[in-house]
């Protein structure tokens, strides 16, 4: 993958997130879509685990440093490194485990990895939050209403990710080409292309 | 390698907020670089999408407001008048030392620049900060002048976050629902957020008179002194409770989490004093 392409990307996708979230939220639940993470679903389908890996870090990480979680006394901002960075990590992984078997020409399988992958994401920052207000007294959090939330979030994350599919089909063939993707299946699914021939 | 980076998150992820103020530092470049893609993108979406409460020059609401800053300015020159005399009191008094200058408030406007990545999260980060000598938890948000938007929680140089008055998050907040014209006719409750942007809480025993429609302003010593009587919103719901005490829910007339701009409220010491020590006796 072309890591100087892959950054442009979570740059841009990462300004959609902060920048339409807002406006897309549906009211006062707080779900919106997360751009940066159907972002990482589209890179984690066409790349090598690793490489999908490292690009849900980074990914993760991004999410965590725009993160402003209020303190239990309400009174400052804590700003948390890893929970969402483990969970992007854990929702790339997770894409590229189920790759293999999807059959990625029906347009709902994109959406449906986005759903799941989004809550996933989601569910591990969520638990790693709440494993650490057990002793963190600056961090509270509600952990039903943000896995209610999240799984508002992932849903609509679907949606989102149904229409880009629907609009970016055109130019996928240019959008690979500029990630470098390597398009066989096989080259995905096993990782190192010399490994696929020997499985043929 | 991937494999000491993962470990390392988990232990990030897991240490105590003591020992990673650090990360608030690197937040900063962060935004600071995703900002050219964000800040247009939220100014396009507010511009298609406007706010909910934005009303018309000729709407009666507007015009309500209208009279109630004049009346409300009327009222705060015979106040300045009153305290004017009172302070020669006090200088006469005292063989002209002054005691307690009083606090005052510098006003700073400032756009909402996002919000936290997640919503649920409630933080408001605005475009000015230190630079603009804001100062945290005794600088408060306003909007329309009159209405509260929340608290500064955290001050960067060139942002700030604001965590808006009705978030759960925030905790409880006393106000006072005015039943009649003047705030001897006013009777305190304890609000906390509901979560859907409302807030619910008790009034006190006493209370009689309560109706929907009416305003409910702040007065919470646990707030900076600057932002009593900022307008908290209005009564939506009164109910009776068994053991007799009114309940309450509230609406705010301009939802925090919608505003695209603000008012920051700082106080000012008088010169020599630090800010926010003006309050006191």
């Amino acid at each position: 993958m072309n890591w100087l392409v892959f950054f442009i990307g979570a740059w841009v996708m990462m300004g959609l997130e902060l920048g339409l979230r807002d406006g897309l939220a549906l009211g006062p639940t707080g779900g919106a879509p997360s751009f940066a993470l159907i972002y990482l679903v589209f890179v984690a389908l066409s790349s090598p685990k690793r490489t999908a890996m490292w690009a849900g870090a980074g990914v993760g990480l991004l999410l965590d440093l725009t993160r402003a979680l209020p303190a239990a006394d309400g009174l400052r901002v804590v700003t948390t490194i890893g929970p969402m960075t483990l969970g992007a990590t854990l929702a790339a992984y997770t894409v590229v485990q189920v790759r293999g078997v999807l059959y990625q020409r029906n347009p709902f399988t994109g959406p449906i990895v986005v759903a799941v992958a989004v809550f996933l994401a989601h569910l591990l920052g969520i638990a790693t939050l709440e494993l650490r207000s057990w002793y963190d007294s600056a961090v509270d959090l509600a952990a039903v209403r943000e896995v209610a939330r999240s799984a508002l979030t992932a849903a609509y994350s679907a949606g989102v990710a149904l229409l880009l599919g629907v609009l970016l089909k055109p130019i996928l063939p240019l959008l690979a080409a500029a990630f470098q993707f390597d398009t066989t299946p096989s080259a995905w699914r096993w990782g190192h292309g010399r490994r696929a021939s020997s499985h043929r | 390698m991937l494999a000491i980076a993962l470990v390392a998150a988990t232990a990030l992820a897991l240490a105590p907020t003591r020992l990673t103020r650090w990360a608030g530092w690197l937040a900063d470049p962060v935004t600071f670089v995703i900002q050219p893609i964000a800040h247009p993108v939220t100014r396009a979406t507010r511009w298609l999408l406007p706010e909910r409460d934005a009303l018309g020059i000729d709407d009666p609401r507007v015009r309500a407001l209208a009279l109630e800053r004049d009346e409300s300015r009327r009222s705060l020159r015979q106040a300045e008048l009153r305290i004017e005399q009172l302070e020669r009191q006090v200088r006469d008094l005292q063989s002209g030392v002054p005691v307690a200058p009083g606090a005052r408030v510098r006003q700073i406007w400032a756009p909402v620049t996002g919000r936290s990545s997640n919503l649920g999260d409630g933080s408001i980060r605005i475009g000015a900060g230190r630079a603009e000598r804001i100062e945290e938890v005794v600088s408060v948000a306003t909007t329309r002048g009159v209405h509260l938007v929340g608290r500064v929680i955290e001050v960067r140089a060139q942002t700030a976050w604001i965590l808006p008055f009705n978030h759960p998050g925030a905790g409880p907040i006393e106000g006072v629902v005015l039943a009649g014209a003047t705030l001897a006719e006013g009777f305190g409750c304890l609000l906390r957020g509901r979560g859907d942007g409302s807030l619910e809480g008790d009034m006190v025993a006493d209370a009689r008179g309560i109706e929907a429609g009416q305003l409910v302003r702040l007065r919470d010593e646990a707030w900076p002194e600057i932002a009593q009587m900022l307008v908290l919103g209005r009564v939506a719901e009164v109910e009776r409770k068994e053991n007799g005490r009114l309940r309450v829910v509230v609406i705010p007339e301009v939802d925090p989490a919608r505003v695209s701009e603000v008012v920051v409220r700082v106080p000012e010491a008088a010169p020599g004093l630090p800010a926010g020590a003006g309050g006191g006796g």
